[in-house]
Order: C-alpha cells, then sequence, then structure tokens
C-alpha cells in the first residue's frame, strides 16, 4: 500500500516525463488546425458551415493573445506576482516583426524610396543603426524573443533583488508600461510614433494580402500556442511549478526552505515575456499595424483581464480568457463599440465577485457536480485513480 | 537523564544588538548552546524573542555583535549570509503561525522542503524525485503522524496538522539547529501533549530551540529555559530554579499587575 503510493509519486511528477495530455488539448488542436482550416478552404461561401477569411483572421489575432496570456498565467496565476506590464514585452517583439515588415515594403511605398514611408514624411535621410539588422528574417525571428527577455531580465532582476512584491510591482510595471509607451510614441524614436508601423506588404516572400499567406500565419499561430502550452505545462508539473505555487502560498517560507524566490519569479518573469514577444510577433502580420495605443497601459490592465476570466492558475483558462473576451469584444465593438470599457470592467467586476476561478472553475465545479451524480448512481469507483490525482 | 550523545557547542551569540530605527530590540545578547540539546526561550512580549530567531535566521541583520554557527566542522559567521543559505547551512525555522503551502498536497509539500544539494532554479527544473528521496519522505510523514494525509491539500488540515507539518517541512530540511516559535498556541489539548513528544524526540538528535508562552507546556517540556528581558538574557538554567528566581517572579508578575491595573 505505502509502496504503491511511492511509486504514484515518482511515477508522476518528472519533467518531460510522459506527457499524459488529456483528450482536450487534441480536440483543440484537431479543430483549430485541421478543420477550421477545410472549412475556410474546401467549402463554398455559400455553405453555413464555411469560415470566412475575416474570422480566420480574428482567431489568429485571438489566438497570438492567448500565447501572452498564458505566460501571464504563468507569472500570476502560479506565482501570483501580477504584471500589468506586458503589453512591453508584446511591444518588443511587435515592433520588431514590425520593423522587419516596414524594410520589406522595399520601394513599393508612397514616395518610392527604401526608406520607410514615416521616415520620408519625417525626413529622415538615412536608415537609424537599429534598423539596419532587421533586413533580416533569421536575426527578426531571435530579436523576436531575444529584445524582450532581455528588457524583462534586467528589469526583473532590479524588481525582484529590491523585494518588491504585491501591489508594488503591479504599479512598477504599470509605470513601465506607461514610459514604454511614452517613449514609442515619440517621432525621435523612429518607430513611426502614433501612427506605429503599419501599410506592410510581404513576409519571407508571400504577399500579406492573399488569404492564403494569412490561413498560413493563422495555422503557426496554432502550433506556437501548442507548443507555448507544452513548454509552460512542463514548467508547472516540474519541480519548478510547485516551487512557484509555493511562493504564491508563501514566499517566506519558501526562504527559509532554502530556495531564493527572486531567482525563481526571475525565470517565469523572462519566460512570460518571450511569450508576449512572440505573441508580438505573430499578431503584426495579421492585423497588419502596430501603434503606441495597442499595447499602452489600458492594454495592459486588459491582459491581465482576459485571464482573470479565464481562470488563473490553469493553463487553459487563460487560453479560454484571451480568445473568449477578444470574440466578445469584436462582437459588442461591433454593434455598440462606446460601451466596451463598461463590459469590460462589469465582467472583471463579475469574475473577480463570484467566479474567483474564472470560466474554468465554473467548467469545473459543474463537472464535479456532474462526477458527484455519477458517483451517486453507481458506486464503483476506482480508489488507485481517486488517491493520485 | 538521557546523555548517550556528546554534547559540542554549536551555536555562539556574542553581544548581538538589533536597532529598530533607535529602538533596541536586542541588546548586547548573549547566548550559545550545545548539539543535541532542547532549550525553550521564554519573556514578556517585547522581550525580543522573535528578534532573537530573525537575527539566527539572517532575516534581521545584528547592528553588533557575532553570531557563529558550527556547521560541517567549522564556525560559520552567520551575518554575512542570507536566508536560504543559512537554510541551507543547516537552521530551520518553524514560524509562530502556521505557513503551509495550502494548494499543494502534504506530500508536495515536504518534497520540495526536502534536503537537496542544490536548490537552485535549474537544479530544480531538472531534477527528478528518486527512491530515498520517496523515503525519506514517508519517514518524516510517519514522524509528525500524516502518512494518511499524503494526498490531502495542506489547505485541508487542521490548525494542529498544519504546525506539525510545518514542523515536518523543517525537519525534512536536515537541519543540525531547529528554531520552532509558539508550536501549541491554539493546540487543543490532546495535540499539545502530542507536540511535546515530538519535540524531545527531535531533540535526541537535533538542537531546538523552542519559545513559548504555554508555561504548563513549558513545565512540560523543558529542562534549560532562557529568560529574556528587554533585549537580553536575564537568566539561564534549570525550569525549578528559573521559576523560584525572584527576578524572573517580578517581571511575570510585575506585568500580571500592571494588567490588572488597567483593567
Amino acid at each position: 500500500m505505502a509502496n504503491e503510493t511511492l511509486k504514484g509519486q515518482t511515477m508522476g511528477t518528472g519533467m518531460l516525463k510522459h506527457l499524459g495530455l488529456g483528450p482536450g488539448f487534441f480536440i483543440c488542436g484537431l479543430f483549430l488546425l485541421v478543420v477550421f482550416p477545410i472549412l475556410n478552404t474546401l467549402l463554398p461561401e455559400t455553405s453555413i458551415f464555411h469560415i470566412s477569411d475575416f474570422t480566420i483572421n480574428l482567431f489568429g489575432k485571438y489566438l497570438a493573445y492567448a500565447i501572452l496570456a498564458i505566460g501571464i498565467d504563468l507569472i500570476w496565476g502560479y506565482t501570483g506576482v501580477l504584471s500589468l506590464g506586458q503589453g512591453v514585452f508584446f511591444a518588443l517583439g511587435a515592433y520588431s516583426m514590425g520593423m522587419y515588415l516596414m524594410l520589406g515594403i522595399g520601394t513599393e511605398g508612397v514616395y518610392e524610396s527604401a526608406l520607410p514611408d514615416f521616415m520620408v514624411w519625417n525626413q529622415v535621410k538615412e536608415l537609424p543603426l537599429f534598423w539596419r539588422p532587421y533586413h533580416s528574417f533569421a536575426f527578426t525571428v531571435i530579436a523576436v524573443f531575444l529584445v524582450p527577455m532581455i528588457f524583462a531580465t534586467a528589469f526583473g532582476f532590479l524588481a525582484f533583488r529590491s523585494r518588491i512584491r504585491g501591489v508594488y510591482f503591479a504599479i512598477i510595471t504599470q509605470a513601465l508600461v506607461f514610459s514604454a509607451w511614452l517613449v514609442f510614441n515619440r517621432n525621435e524614436t523612429n518607430l513611426g510614433g502614433t501612427n506605429g508601423l503599419t501599410d506592410f506588404k510581404q513576409i519571407f516572400g508571400f504577399r500579406l494580402g492573399d488569404p492564403s499567406t494569412q490561413l498560413a500565419l493563422y495555422m503557426l499561430t496554432v502550433v506556437f500556442l501548442g507548443i507555448a502550452y507544452l513548454l509552460c505545462r512542463a514548467i508547472i508539473q516540474s519541480r519548478v511549478g510547485r516551487v512557484l505555487i509555493a511562493i504564491r502560498d508563501g514566499e517566506q517560507r519558501v526562504l527559509f526552505s532554502g530556495y531564493n524566490p527572486p531567482n525563481y519569479k526571475l525565470f517565469v518573469f523572462v519566460v512570460a515575456a518571450g511569450l508576449a514577444g512572440l505573441a508580438g510577433a505573430l499578431y503584426v502580420p495579421q492585423v497588419g499595424i502596430i501603434t503606441p495605443s495597442q499595447i499602452g497601459v489600458l492594454p495592459s490592465i486588459e491582459m491581465a483581464i482576459w485571464v482573470a476570466v479565464g481562470g488563473r492558475g490553469t493553463l487553459a483558462g487563460a487560453v479560454v480568457g484571451a480568445v473568449g473576451v477578444n470574440w466578445f469584444r469584436s462582437q459588442l465593438t461591433g454593434s455598440v463599440p462606446d460601451l466596451w470599457p463598461f463590459f469590460m470592467g462589469g465582467l472583471f467586476v463579475l469574475v473577480v465577485m463570484f467566479f474567483p476561478d474564472g470560466l474554468i472553475g465554473i467548467l469545473k465545479q459543474m463537472k464535479a457536480k456532474v462526477s458527484a451524480w455519477r458517483q451517486s448512481k453507481s458506486s464503483t469507483i476506482e480508489p488507485s485513480e481517486a488517491q493520485i490525482r | 537523564m538521557t546523555e548517550p550523545h556528546q554534547h559540542t557547542p554549536i551555536l555562539k551569540v556574542e553581544n548581538v544588538v538589533v536597532d529598530y530605527d533607535g529602538f533596541k530590540a536586542l541588546q548586547g545578547l548573549n547566548f550559545s548552546m550545545d548539539y543535541p540539546e532542547l532549550r525553550v526561550v521564554i519573556g514578556p512580549n517585547g522581550a525580543g524573542k522573535s528578534t532573537f530567531m530573525d537575527v539566527i535566521t539572517g532575516k534581521v541583520k545584528p547592528a553588533e555583535g557575532t553570531l557563529h554557527f558550527q556547521a560541517n566542522g567549522q564556525s560559520v559567521d552567520l551575518t554575512t549570509l542570507r536566508e536560504h543559505e543559512i537554510a541551507t547551512l543547516g537552521i530551520g525555522r518553524k514560524f509562530q503561525r502556521p505557513s503551509v503551502f495550502s494548494n499543494l498536497t502534504v506530500w508536495e509539500n515536504l518534497d520540495i522542503s526536502l534536503h537537496r544539494k542544490s536548490k537552485g532554479l535549474f537544479a530544480t527544473l531538472f531534477s527528478k524525485p528518486t527512491t530515498p528521496e520517496a523515503e525519506k519522505v514517508s519517514e518524516v510523514l510517519k514522524t509528525i503522524g500524516l502518512s494518511d494525509k499524503a494526498q490531502d491539500l495542506a489547505g485541508s488540515l487542521s490548525h494542529g496538522q498544519k504546525q506539525w507539518l510545518e514542523i515536518g517541512m523543517v525537519l525534512i530540511q536536515n537541519p543540525k539547529l531547529l528554531l520552532i516559535d509558539e508550536p501549541v498556541a491554539g493546540m487543543t489539548d490532546q495535540e499539545t501533549e502530542k507536540t511535546g513528544e515530538l519535540l524531545n524526540e527531535l531533540a535526541v538528535d537535533h538542537s531546538v530551540i523552542v519559545i513559548e508562552h504555554d508555561m504548563e507546556f513549558v513545565r512540560s517540556i523543558a529542562k534549560m529555559v532562557t529568560v529574556l528581558h528587554e533585549g537580553s538574557v536575564l537568566i539561564e538554567g534549570p525550569m525549578e530554579e528559573v521559576q523560584a528566581d525572584p527576578k524572573v517572579m517580578e517581571i511575570y508578575l510585575g506585568r500580571a499587575a500592571e494588567a490588572d491595573d488597567s483593567a
């Protein structure tokens, strides 16, 4: 009996050891990666099951957001560190990709100059130095991850070393995102000022206007979301994942157990920043524009709300929240755009007050009720299954 | 009398001063203890008991004085180390209020507290559970009497069980010195008795410092008692001797008289 428990413990906890994914992961993957594209390309537009290019494009955007939300869940949901500054890291990834796409326009711009249009307009004569490496696609791909991660390392190192916690950390990340917003807004930064980067024509030789390019970008986003999910799942299921939860539950106890919490927090903060950068890079070619207004204080707060609505502390919750809230927003802004902030705020208050575990929490409660009902009907329970969670 | 072990000094605290912006929580404290030993530290509120633990575990740095801890055959100066380094060195601490990780199971609580060569990020990320580790966890579970609760969430335990779990978490770090702050606060009589047995068991091959208010409990477990008063040691000795000391009676009774006046 005792031996069995031991075995269960040693078996179930190894990192990347049999992943034990539920059917949900594969069903979602099948729908997003196979069924949706088939419904989009093979069905005639008149069919009620047809999914339009527009919808595919929208979901590409939502799923890019979902990658960022998984990162927020890791740092906030699991570790208990609320960052309201993920917009900064999203921006660093998005602008990195945006710069590559800008340079890809070549002489197709309005002014037929090799320089991006806004530079001609601002009378910049020469491509600024920091733009030049973005001619290379390989460099861009690396920068998409590395720029936000390096920035997060520097910021996180200082903040966590100084033992800045809780609401103070949230406020400091707000200040960070606000100052980044100011910097991106300035014409002198040479990133297009308030208008941002836009009018992209092609990526890696493919025309961005082609539905097939957009479909490919959508599918790429799904694949990256899957990878991000598996990566974060591996972290959560390793012993580090338990240390993260322990930090959330009682940081002092963790410290006196011989761990150095700042290192652990820095690690997840940097992973979350890398995911936000990736999300930004996937967002830009699908939405076709990146401006400071998409990354400021308010969008950064909204990002945290997605996770709260979906359900903190479950990776699926982050995905559900990001896609759900943004889908809802698209529906609503089509009819009553001015009311969105009120809905957003109302939704947040509602969730915090009545469903602290978010949409996933509601699902779990329902599931528990159903299984309790089933158990009461048939009394055959497998004790070993119930014991090892 | 249990004297099978050879007693060697493990902790030596000399002239320690802790200054909180002008308020001296400890003023010239001297203290030493042996391995193994069970020592109970008592004293009225504000005597500096908790600060004493803070300064040993590195949470608070002394303004003056030295703290030397005997680890692996050499004397280490604790004032230069940070909390997690001191913990790794072999000093475990149990807080006054039970602080366990509510959202992890009892097993997981013990598993992450377990003594390991490295508790650095990457070592932890790639560490795999091993059979000796699992055996150690089972062993401690038995010691603290929570074997049948292994797969329960720590948050679902009773107050007393949480206290034991935290003692287990400190114990599994394999410390030579355990600091235990008010272990029986809020416990039932039965739980208190069990805790006393547990502490005496631990004192066989650990040095244990217990801070406690409950005098009956102190009487039941203590051999040696140190009385703190206003940031330094007032008297040290066997419980009967300490209890009969006029100075001790004065600080306790004097306080009681004041409390009566104000009531």
